[in-house]
Order: structure tokens, then C-alpha cells, then sequence
């Protein structure tokens, strides 16, 4: 990186870090700090639930899985919408008219103090994993791009939110979100109109796009019903709206941030905005990854994108094995510009024989790419290598090598910064869950309104260890965005079962829907260890599961009193 | 007797709706006109 980059990095966390530390006055109590006293707008909580979602994962590893398997991983996201509308018309008003701090608190009004305690467990173990996932994930990449130490990396990454966080509470959480999102869709923004200067002078942006998606990378929509299809329509909207649902209505990392809302309006409002905003907002992260493959098309792309696992191969025997692969993928390369070059000019005169001929041709060197991919990966893995799979690197390896002097510097901000945003909400959320739903609860009843701040302030310290500690252990996923949403969809179904359970079926008590919870938990684990279904639907078979055996125990052995539910 | 009618529940609408329902079907309506949206952009460049 140049100075130029530094210097731009440097400023951009400086200021949000010492914004988040303006923003944390006025802390005197656990309303103040844990839900910034209930006083926020609604372009505040839409901001705040995008930039919580939206984490350095989403700007790494959708761009290169764009350009790897193509747009239909925003297919994903088409539950998001309608489980906002149910968000907004059953959730919302039950946790604002009850004035709870999280979610699980109202578990217990409806049911009993173990089963908010499960609840409240499965979080924090799903949530304290994932967040230390949240912060490896850039960690990993620009530790390995720019050469420096893991752990540094992990602390810039998980560390410098601690600044703020821990003295600013939910406020200052809320408040960063938004520089944090300003800065963020101004750096996406920017490396998209680049990608499009960078491609030769007679290529357009939508004949870039026509290549693309001749060589099938505009894959945006799918309708076949296929269980083990990860995204197609059906996986999105029915799958997904399941784990939408669950995530946002009972992560108390997204609760934690609508709970903020000054009314009902103003947390309805955020949420409806974020359904409205949120797919085209993926939309247009994918296409920057689809244009940055449109552009590899006019230019020899590496062979392997993580370009410290090529180098170490080249210092161990297998050094020629790969050269000669390099070299093939070289000719290759070449060989695929012509027809590239041939595909564009037939584009341009509207010759449709020419333009299928091209389509076929392509296809076929495309397929010889991915090949000789395939044995760089097997040759790296037989070296040692220990992370060959390069999808997360596709999109910093072009900013790195293409972008101008700065702007590497503000897209490296972008991803930290986006990385800050989900961990800090992560953080806030694990604390309040800690203190409120276990300490304040079951450990010191008694404490004053000073007391607990002070203790979220240390829960708070205390979560950002432990997921600095699962950040600097955690091992190779693939597609690390995958791995986030995976293990969320093994706990979150069945949070949302509980939940479900809890507003529309009444008649169910404590114990039935406690049981329920934890067999539908153990039939999740085993689907997903036995790999019976892609894990999109693991959302929505947690979720049946804990409603079915609820109703079955509360049937076979029914409670004699179930609580009466608090609204 | 009559008993009172509650206000209608307006408190955070955005001005371009009149109502809750409207604003949810306005969020549901563009699911599925970006659906179509991308479904025609897939096409074209295919």
C-alpha cells in the first residue's frame, strides 16, 4: 500500500472511532446504555440493521462469489422483505409495549425463566461464534494480502470497536452505523465506476455485463424447486424468509438496534425501509463481483487469487507442477480473448449466430479454466497449502492490483469498517443479553442503575475478548459468508420456533415448548451433520420441529396451568 | 353504547401512504416487481 493508502485508512478509522467515542456521553443508566433510551429515528435503525447485517463478509466474500458462481446468491435475501412486514405487525409492538430489553425477556412473562434461559443460551453461543467469524473473516484476507500479522489484524478488526463500544453503549453503536454506511456505499460506489473505467476503451459496461452473462454469471433468478439448491427462489423466499425472520426477530444483535426506535412508527419504519433496501443494495455488491469477472476477461487474472499461498508453493518441490499450470492457464487465458473479443464485436452488430457460436466456445474455455484451477488447488493442498479455496480473495486482489493510490486505502477502510459495524452491534447485543437476561436476572437482582452499566461495560469488554480469541483460532471455512449463515441456520430456526410458539399458539406451556425446543435443536444437528437438506431449510425445519413437538407434548402431557401470556 | 374510537395508528408513516397495510403492501409489491426486474435483466444479458 502507498502512503497515500495509509494515510487515507488511518483518517477514515480514526474519525469513526473517535466519532463513536464523541457519541458516548451521557451513560448514566442500562436504558441509557443498552437502548440509547429509546430515542432514535427511523433512518437511524434501517442504517444501523444494514450495516449490523451487512458485514465485512458481505463485502469480501459476495463479490468473488460473483464472479465464482455467479448473482443468484442474492436469492437469499428474498425473504428479507416479507419477514419484515411480519416483524413490523407482530414483534415490534410486543417488545416495545413491554418495554423489554431483549427479546428473551419477554420468554419469560410468556413462559418461564428456563426456557428464556435456553433461548437466551442458544444466542449467545450462536452469536459469540459467529462474531468471532465476523472479525477472522477480514482478518484472514488482508493479513494474507497485505502481509501482516493475524493477530493485528484481529485486533484492528475486533479491538478498536472496543473503544467505543464499551464506554458508548447502543448510542454510540447506532450513531457509527451511519458514518459507517455513508463511507462504506461511497467505497462501493467508487470501485464500481472503476471496474468500468479499467475495461478497454471499446468495451462498455453493458457489454461487459453481455459477456458476463453470456458466460452465465447474471444467474439472478431460479425458479426450479430443488431441496438441495442452495439459492433459487423458493430456498430465498420461503427458506430465507424463516431465517430472516429468526434473525431479526430474535438476534438480539438486530433486535437490540429496532428496540432503540423513539415509538412503534419509528422501529416499524426502519424495518420496513431495510426490506425495501436491502436486495438492491446485494444487487449491487454481485454486480461489482460480476464486473470484476467482465473485466478478468479482458485481462490474464492470476491463477490463484490468494497470492501468498501461490508464492509459498513456488519455494517447496512442487514449484514446476504449478509454473506449468501457471503457463497453461496463461494460454488459456489468451486463447479466451479472441473469442471474448469476437463475442463483443458480435454484440455490437446484433449478429445472433456469431454471438451463440462465441457462447459455446466460451463455455467450453471456461470449463478448461475451472480445471485448471481445480489442479492448482489439488497442487497447493498436496504442498501444504492450508487455504485453498481463493474466493474471498477474487475482489481485494483487484483492488489491490488495479486501483489507484487511495481508493485501495478507502476500500480496505470500507472493509474493516463494515466489519466494525456488525461486531460492535454483536458486542452491545451479547452484553445486554448477559447482563439482562442472566445477571441482572439470576445472579445480582439488587444492583443500582450505576452498577449495570458498569457491568455491561465489562460484559461488553469481557465479549470482545472472547471473540478476538475465536477470530485468532478459528480455521478455513470456504466461503465464509456461507459459514456464517450456516451456523446461524442451525440455532436459529428453533429460537424462532419458541418464539412463534409464544405469540400464536397459547395453549402451549412451558415445559411442552421447552422440550420441543431441544429435540428439534438435536434433529437440526443431526440433518445438518447427515447433510439431508442444503441449510437454508434447516431455518425451517428447526422452526416446524419445535412447533410440532410442542404441540405434541403439551397434547400427550398437558400443563395444568400454562402462564397467561403478558399481553 | 358507543365507545370511543381509537386515533388511527399513523405516528412514523412516510407521507406517500395513508396507512400500515399500505406501507407493508408497498414493501411486499416491490419484492415482487424486483423479482420481475431481475428476471428480465438475467434474460437479457443471457
Amino acid at each position: 500500500m502507498s502512503y497515500l493508502d495509509w494515510i487515507v485508512l488511518a483518517l477514515t478509522l480514526t474519525f469513526i472511532v473517535g466519532y463513536g467515542i464523541y457519541r458516548s456521553r451521557e451513560n448514566s443508566n442500562i436504558e441509557s446504555y443498552l437502548l440509547a433510551n429509546q430515542s432514535l429515528p427511523w433512518y437511524h435503525i434501517t442504517l444501523s440493521l444494514m450495516a449490523t447485517q451487512a458485514s465485512a463478509i458481505t463485502f469480501l466474500s459476495a463479490p468473488g462469489q460473483a464472479y465464482t458462481d455467479g448473482m443468484r446468491f442474492v436469492q437469499f435475501y428474498f425473504g428479507l422483505p416479507l419477514a419484515m412486514v411480519v416483524l413490523c405487525i407482530t414483534f415490534v409492538p410486543k417488545f416495545h409495549n413491554l418495554k423489554v430489553f431483549t427479546a428473551y425477556e419477554f420468554l419469560e412473562g410468556r413462559f418461564d425463566l428456563r426456557t428464556r434461559g435456553l433461548t437466551a443460551g442458544l444466542f449467545l453461543l450462536q452469536r459469540g461464534l459467529s462474531t468471532g467469524l465476523s472479525i477472522y473473516a477480514p482478518s484472514i484476507i488482508l493479513s494474507a494480502i497485505l502481509g501482516w500479522d493475524i493477530l493485528w489484524t484481529n485486533i484492528i478488526s475486533g479491538g478498536l470497536v472496543m473503544l467505543y463500544t464499551v464506554t458508548g453503549g447502543a448510542r454510540a453503536v447506532s450513531h457509527t452505523h451511519l458514518q459507517q454506511m455513508g463511507i462504506v456505499t461511497l467505497g462501493m460506489v467508487f470501485a464500481g465506476v472503476m471496474v468500468v473505467k479499467l475495461l478497454p476503451s471499446d468495451v462498455s459496461f453493458t457489454d461487459a455485463l453481455h459477456v458476463a452473462g453470456k458466460m452465465g454469471k447474471t444467474n439472478l433468478i431460479d425458479f426450479s424447486f430443488d431441496l438441495s439448491n442452495r439459492y433459487n427462489v423458493w430456498s430465498g423466499l420461503i427458506g430465507g424468509f424463516f431465517l430472516q425472520l429468526s434473525y431479526f426477530g430474535t438476534d438480539q444483535s438486530q433486535v437490540g438496534r429496532y428496540l432503540t426506535g423513539s415509538s412503534i412508527g419509528q422501529s416499524r419504519l426502519g424495518l420496513a425501509m431495510n426490506g425495501l433496501l436491502k436486495i438492491p443494495m446485494q444487487f449491487l455488491i454481485l454486480l461489482v463481483g460480476v464486473l470484476v469477472f467482465a473485466f478478468y476477461q479482458f485481462t490474464t487474472p492470476p491463477l490463484f487469487f490468494n497470492q501468498v499461498q501461490a508464492d509459498k508453493v513456488k519455494s517447496t518441490p512442487y514449484a514446476a507442477e504449478y509454473q506449468a499450470l501457471e503457463e497453461r492457464h496463461a494460454r488459456i487465458q489468451a486463447g479466451k480473448r479472441a473469442h471474448v473479443m469476437a463475442l463483443t464485436k458480435a454484440l455490437d452488430q446484433n449478429d445472433e449466430l456469431v454471438i451463440n457460436e462465441q457462447r459455446e466456445h466460451l463455455g467450453k474455455v471456461e470449463k478448461e479454466v475451472q480445471a485448471v484451477r481445480q489442479e492448482a488447488r489439488q497442487v497447493l493442498s498436496k504442498s501444504g497449502g492450508q487455504d485453498v479455496n481463493d474466493v474471498n480473495y477474487i475482489f481485494l486482489r483487484f483492488v489491490i492490483d488495479y486501483l489507484p493510490a487511495g481508493l485501495v486505502g478507502l476500500l480496505i477502510a470500507v472493509i474493516l469498517l463494515a466489519s466494525m459495524g456488525s461486531v460492535a452491534a454483536a458486542y452491545n447485543s451479547l452484553a445486554s443479553t448477559s447482563i439482562v437476561d442472566v445477571y441482572k436476572r439470576m445472579v445480582r437482582t439488587d444492583g443500582s442503575p450505576a452498577h449495570y452499566v458498569k457491568a455491561s461495560r465489562w460484559a461488553t469488554f469481557g465479549w470482545g475478548i472472547f471473540c478476538i480469541f475465536v477470530a485468532q483460532y478459528a480455521s478455513r471455512l470456504g466461503s465464509m459468508i456461507e459459514a456464517v449463515n450456516v451456523l446461524g441456520s442451525l440455532f436459529y430456526g428453533v429460537i424462532l420456533g419458541i418464539f412463534l410458539v409464544a405469540f400464536y399458539f397459547k395453549k402451549i406451556g412451558s415445559r411442552a415448548v421447552f422440550w420441543g425446543a431441544v429435540i428439534g435443536e438435536f434433529f437440526v444437528v443431526v440433518s445438518y451433520w447427515q447433510e439431508l437438506t442444503a441449510f437454508l431449510w434447516l431455518n425451517l425445519i428447526g422452526c416446524v420441529l419445535v412447533i410440532g413437538f410442542a404441540g405434541i407434548i403439551e397434547w400427550i402431557w398437558p400443563q395444568p396451568s400454562p402462564k397467561v401470556p403478558l399481553t | 353504547m358507543n365507545s370511543p374510537q381509537e386515533p388511527p395508528d399513523t405516528d412514523g408513516l412516510p407521507p406517500f401512504v395513508r396507512t400500515w397495510p399500505q406501507l407493508y403492501g408497498l414493501v411486499v409489491g416491490t419484492l415482487v416487481v424486483l423479482i420481475a426486474l431481475f428476471y428480465a435483466f438475467m434474460t437479457h444479458f443471457e
